[in-house]
């Protein structure tokens, strides 16, 4: 009996540790540029992260792509240049073809450049809504999809493939959640950067963010990764610690950064609530909640003309819905 | 002649102001059938016929019962039809309990993103359309358009023809164009805004709509639609600044500008401005340079 016990005990306590302690893989820089970033970081890089999945980091920029047995997928081609260049130095880590590309998100800064890859006969992936984005504000630079898809969709390169999954408006209208398989790794556009997901944001004004749906979208990732057991995500940005001078690399880290981000919304969200529910006038909950020094232990950088920014995007969607 | 009539009455600007002792709510009747009901400095519309009353944009419980003791004290007919301008819930939020549960309640379709999530006090819609809608009631017409996101996913301009005036809440002022009253620019959609005032100006034209009536307390009830382009003009201005701001380098790693190395002066003709809301509009517009929405 005590023995079971003591067995339950031990089961329990390697669960833990590997849940919270999953050893993350260590990138390995294949390539970067010759030239710096701010006199700190080089301009562009190529990590290997296994021996499928490769992260390219481009400015502030990252994307990452996968090499399988048939072929290669790439994603977001970020711009013309920084294409050119991944074009390059995935051609010098493989010859398979590149199969295909496929879109985060909508949004041109992280979608221009994607012709070369085009050209080459890549199958271009989005989610619907992100061709419609791109129907009604065309851009030169953005390839349209050749495939668009509703909720789900996978694509497979032989031994290595990409799942999508589409949750709903969250930062634009078409953003999907990238599932790399059989690594188990997560890409979201434009949040969840690890090491830290309850850093200060870099858009504080959460332009075409749909806030309604941030919390739930954020929570059927964190049921995905549970459900699929991802350990790790990669940045679709590069990131700091501690304050936000500090800049890392943070090409992948703990899937933590997922729930902190969800956490982050839903922490400004329910500060703001709280004023509301106080009966503290909307336009003056930004300035109350800074001088209560709300969230200012929580949120790592936190900014105040950013959080007034912020506080007041809050207020009003809770005013409006939107 | 019965044209003649409004186009006087709106030239004039008389209007009948009633207010209802409970409250900050008030009635401006420009005529006895088309009433604008104003509280906590938003407005909406009431269009009375002989057997219902439409009511556009009810804004609150209060709000709305204020307008049902309207009705009911003048021996008006009660609410049947209410039209959402669009999706905030800060001018739709009549409480489900208020009304007839027969109601008609429409919106355009693109609502449906933020009213399908339950809130309590925000009647779901029993009509959506797509770009155009009809409602005719008698000798009165009310038209209905939608020219994509402008302010927010869903906001239509609403056509009272019999009067040939418009009503536009939010993207609007009647005192002229003006920096918009919250530059964080929450709900913009700087990718079809423009387009949105294109087809509204083409509207004005065909209709030639003299008038408009917009969704916030002004010293003026009514406007003239020459503002509609000059609204344009001052959101392409801003737009322009915005690309010529990044090809010039005068914009920093937060996307925000120096205003120092701009020239001012073609901003501060605009009623509302101010140089900190001019740096939010700006951010707003950099960020759609770069990510096309």
């Amino acid at each position: 009996m005590k023995y079971q016990h003591i067995k339950k005990l031990l089961l329990v306590l390697i669960v833990i540790v590997v849940n919270g302690c999953a050893i993350q893989p260590e990138p390995i820089k294949l390539a970067e540029s010759d030239t710096k970033l701010f006199g700190k970081l080089k301009t562009w890089e190529i990590e290997k992260i296994s021996e499928r999945v490769y992260a390219y980091r481009y400015t502030f920029y990252r994307n990452f792509f996968l090499i399988g047995d048939e072929g290669v997928i790439v994603t977001d081609p970020l711009t013309v240049d920084a294409a050119s260049i991944l074009n390059k130095e995935i051609k010098k880590i493989t010859d398979k073809p590149i199969k295909y590309m496929a879109y985060s998100h909508s949004h041109w800064d992280h979608v221009s450049g994607g012709q070369i890859f085009k050209d080459q006969g890549a199958e271009v992936v989005a989610q619907r809504k992100c061709k419609e984005n791109w129907v009604n504000n065309p851009n030169s630079n953005v390839v349209e999809p050749d495939t668009t898809f509703e909720k789900e969709y996978t694509i497979s390169v032989g031994g290595a493939s990409l799942e999508m999954y589409y949750f709903g408006p969250s930062h634009d209208n078409c953003r999907v959640v990238f599932l790399i398989q059989p690594d188990r790794i997560m890409f979201i556009a434009d949040d969840a950067n690890p090491p830290n997901g309850l850093n200060m944001i870099y858009g504080a004004g959460l332009a075409d963010t749909y806030i309604f749906n941030l919390v739930p979208y954020f929570l059927k990732a964190e049921r995905l990764a549970k459900q699929k057991r991802v350990k790790s995500i990669i940045g679709s940005h590069m990131s700091f610690e501690d304050r936000p001078m500090n800049l890392v690399s943070g090409t992948i880290g703990s899937i933590k950064s997922l729930k902190e981000q969800r956490l982050f919304y839903q922490y400004t969200i329910d500060a703001v609530q709280k004023a509301l529910d106080e009966n503290i006038h909307p336009k003056e909950i930004p300035n109350y909640l800074i001088k209560k020094g709300v969230l200012k232990d929580t949120i790592i950088g936190f900014d105040e003309a950013k959080m007034q920014v912020l506080y007041r995007r809050m207020t009003n969607y809770l005013l409006t819905g939107e | 002649m019965k044209k003649k009539f409004y186009t006087l009455l709106l030239s004039t600007l008389f209007f009948t102001s009633i207010s209802i002792a409970s409250s900050d709510f008030s009635i401006e009747e420009i005529s006895k059938d088309l009433i604008v009901f104003s509280q906590n400095g938003q407005q909406g519309l009431i269009v009375i016929n002989e057997n219902n009353s439409i009511v556009v944009d009810p804004m609150s419980q209060e709000t709305t019962k204020n307008i049902q003791k309207f009705l009911a004290s003048n021996g008006k007919p009660m609410i049947s039809r209410i039209i959402y301008s669009h999706s905030h819930w800060d001018r739709i939020s009549t409480g489900k309990a208020t009304l007839n549960k027969d109601i008609e309640v429409i919106a355009q379709q693109e609502c449906s993103l933020y009213l399908s999530t339950n809130n309590k006090n925000v009647l779901g819609p029993t009509i959506y359309f797509q770009d155009y809608f009809e409602i005719t009631d008698g000798e009165k017409k009310i038209d209905l358009y939608y020219y994509g996101p402008s302010h927010g996913e869903c906001m239509i301009v609403i056509h009272l023809v019999e009067e040939n005036l418009l009503f536009i809440p939010d993207l609007l002022h009647t005192k002229g164009a003006s920096f918009p009253s919250d530059a964080t620019l929450p709900y913009l959609r700087p990718s079809t805004l423009i387009n949105f005032f294109n087809e509204l100006e083409k509207l004005v034209q065909k209709k030639k709509i003299k008038s408009f009536i917009g969704g916030h307390t002004e010293d003026k009830l009514i406007g003239s639609t020459s503002i509609i382009a000059e609204q344009r003009i001052f959101w392409e201005l801003m737009q322009t600044t915005a690309e010529e701001a990044e090809v010039n380098g005068i914009i920093n790693l937060d996307n925000f500008i120096d205003l120092e190395k701009l020239d001012l002066e073609p901003y501060q003709q605009y009623d509302n401005y101010n140089s900190e809301d001019l740096i939010n509009i700006i951010r707003r517009y950099t960020s759609f340079q770069n990510m096309g929405r």
